[in-house]
């Protein structure tokens, strides 16, 4: 929650730090420092502040702690103090517990309550206490997925394995076969996508996962390309897709601009109305976004969106 | 020497001296042996030995809010006045983390003297997979008011669970959060609100209420917080309108909670609250009590009917042969309802209540005449 003294931290890590170099050999510095998430100067400076506890303890006081520097190993003697990390804090289980509802959301129903259970469980015998809050007090888990895909396909990316999906394109005839290699799953204003190779492109391609009506996991494996980073598809709260080479400027209303300005940079046009635009977006993302704001919103380019939008308003009046 | 001992120093100190001792610790035990106490609280004088107390009670609240489970215990002390005096223990087995064995994953079992001293949690193989990437996804999403506390959970999990091959299934999956630019300044907030709420403490703020266009400052009994369509959202009991209302964190200012008497609770929530009430809801199931709720008929075209299919949306109230379909909705605020079915392009046609119909063909014919006025102009 809001920062902790830095001496908190700092003592957090410590207690896990000592436990991890009390066992079997030690450990290198670069092995403790990626356990904690941290960098090596930092687990340096935090063993240097354990083992300066010698300079002001009385006589033998600080050797209950002892701490052996080899090269770029670290190994730990605490007589038996600390050589396992303390249990989960109320908070710390919550945290747990959270995470846990959150992926239990995208599994089907019936697959929920074991994650639950395990939830449960690490809190009662895990934690250094009850949690901290009530978990159903934060809500993490708004878009489930009652058909479990969200799961299938984050299994499949985990394990690297080639998927098999039916799949409903915007605006297409009906739903397709094709293959799909999950390189990651991703959500994006509460929507969750998957990017991955499309067998029937031949391409990395943006899925939405409310669009995929079935999945199943094959034997086959796959790669993800070296090169591959999933944090490139995504930017400020969107995920991007590159299929479609397209930029829409679109205008907001005056009367809807101060929610369009919550979302990020924006044009100000004079009548107080604002403009962004949206590079490599879909056009069909774009009509359904547009119409979405009903006449507070007005594609201003390309001219033949324009159309779209207009021609598809029409035929609410026929 | 002791002027140099920090923190971080003492407090782990306070652990070392209390972790390993099999009696509980009387206060004078402790002070005499943890050196940044000894050094004033030996021979001090009154004014000393005082601060020095002092300084132990902020350690003890800091260590216990740190998850340490520090107990008191009364100690039998014939000096004492009341012939008691106070103690502090630290149980090894409330202190340290159970072993986590990953059942069929191989390696060495604890000795049966480590199971006794410490516990043990059994755990499929699909399960420890599941706690860590359940801790990898909230740690990785940066508005996330306990990330940090995720990420510490994360550490000490994974100092068993890390050693045990579990297959291909072990790498972290590649999930991800598409976040605002703004995530680091919402978080800010977002934890202070948070804090609000496990602590039951009232915040004040200064609120953007766009639906009026109003700024109000608002006085809010947090009751919970929801991360919904990429947006954290604050539930609570608003003053100003004396009512549970949902708002925007992004459309406040830094708010503020009430900092008198810390450990005392400002409210209670109220046991029918439920968060179920706002989440998982569409804008147009969103309304307050005042709105009256209309039953739309909506006949969605194929494939856009496999979609609602898929998705659960609305109430199926008849199939047809062409694979079309026609889904109830209950509709509390219909200008989002209807904006959405403008969006769904046709595909999907309103069939009634008549009053929405026609609020449909409005809001379409508005659309129109946007673009026409636009072609004019250009």
């Amino acid at each position: 929650m809001a920062e902790p003294p830095r001496a908190r931290g700092q003592l957090e890590r410590i207690l896990v730090l000592l436990p991890l170099a009390a066992r079997g050999g030690g450990i290198s510095l670069e092995a403790a420092a990626a356990a904690l998430d941290v960098d090596v100067d930092t687990v340096r400076r935090d063993l240097t502040s354990v083992s300066d506890r010698v300079f002001y303890h009385p006589t033998g006081g600080a050797d209950e702690i002892q701490i052996f520097l080899e090269g770029d190993r670290v190994r730990v003697w605490s007589g038996g103090k600390f050589d396992r990390p303390p249990r989960l804090t109320p908070r710390e289980a919550l945290a747990l517990s959270l995470g846990l509802r959150a992926l239990a959301s995208g599994r089907a129903p019936d697959d929920r309550p074991p994650l639950l259970d395990l939830a449960r469980r690490l809190e009662q015998e895990a934690a250094s206490g009850p949690l901290a809050e009530e978990p159903g007090r934060f809500g993490l888990d708004d878009e489930g997925d009652d058909l479990g895909l969200r799961s299938l396909l984050e299994e499949a990316a985990r394990r690297g394995r080639r998927c098999r999906i039916r799949y409903l394109s915007a605006g297409g005839d009906g739903p397709t076969e094709r293959t799909l290699d999950p390189y990651a799953v991703a959500c994006a204003e509460g929507k969750w996508y998957a990017i991955g190779w499309c067998g029937a492109r031949a391409d990395v391609r943006v899925f939405r996962v409310d669009r995929i009506l079935a999945a199943e996991m094959e034997e086959e494996r796959f790669e993800m390309p070296s090169d591959f980073d999933p944090a490139d598809w995504l930017r400020d709260g969107h995920v991007f897709r590159s299929d479609v080479d397209l930029t829409a400027r679109v205008r907001y209303s005056a009367r809807i601009a101060p929610w369009i300005r919550e979302h990020g940079p924006c044009e100000r046009l004079g009548d107080g109305a604002v403009a962004v635009e949206y590079p490599a977006a879909d056009p069909a993302w774009v009509v359904r976004h547009v119409l979405g704001y009903g006449p507070d919103a007005e594609v201003l380019e390309p001219e033949p969106l324009r159309e779209t939008v207009k021609e598809t308003a029409r035929r609410f009046l026929a | 020497m002791a002027d140099r001992i920090d923190k971080t120093q003492r407090l782990l100190d306070v652990i070392a001296y209390l972790v390993g001792r099999r009696q509980p610790a009387t206060v004078e035990e402790l002070l005499e042996a943890v050196p940044a106490y000894a050094g004033k609280w030996v021979g001090g004088d009154e004014t000393a030995r005082a601060s020095v107390r002092r300084m132990f009670e902020r350690d003890k609240d800091e260590l216990r809010d740190a998850g340490i489970p520090l107990e008191t215990v009364p100690l039998h002390d014939a000096e004492a006045p009341a012939g008691v005096t106070e103690g502090y223990r630290l149980r090894t087995r409330d202190f340290f983390l159970p072993y986590l064995r990953v059942i069929g994953a191989g390696g060495p079992p604890p000795s049966a003297r480590e199971r006794a001293r410490h516990g043990m949690v059994e755990l499929a193989a699909d399960e420890a997979v599941a706690a860590r990437e359940a801790l990898r996804q909230v740690a990785d999403l940066t508005s996330f008011p306990l990330r940090r506390e995720a990420r510490q959970a994360l550490r000490k999990l994974s100092f068993d669970l890390a050693a045990v091959p579990l297959g291909d299934a072990a790498t972290g999956a590649p999930v991800l959060f598409a976040e605002r630019e703004e995530a680091d300044a919402i978080r800010d907030r977002v934890e202070t609100l948070s804090e609000a709420l496990i602590a039951r403490k009232r915040v004040r703020f200064r609120y953007h209420g766009i639906r009026r266009g109003e700024t109000t400052d608002r006085d809010v009994a947090p009751y919970g917080m929801m991360f919904q369509h990429g947006n954290w959202y604050l539930a609570g009991h608003d003053a100003l309108r004396d009512d549970v209302r949902l708002f925007r964190v992004a459309r406040m200012e830094t708010p503020v909670p009430n900092r008198a008497s810390p450990k005392s609770a400002d409210y209670e929530i109220p046991g029918g609250f439920t968060l179920d009430a706002f989440r998982g809801r569409e804008a147009w199931e969103l309304g307050t009590d005042d709105d009256e709720a209309l039953e739309a008929r909506v006949r969605f075209a194929f494939p856009l009917s496999l979609w609602t299919e898929r998705n659960g949306l609305g109430t199926l109230e008849e199939g047809g042969a062409d694979g079309t379909q026609v889904r109830s909705f209950r509709v509390t605020q219909t200008q989002p309802f209807l904006r959405w079915l403008l969006g769904l392009g046709g595909e999907a046609m309103l069939e009634g209540p008549p009053e929405l119909v026609a609020g449909l063909r409005e809001l379409a014919r508005d659309v129109v005449a946007v673009y026409e006025a636009g072609a004019a102009h250009g």
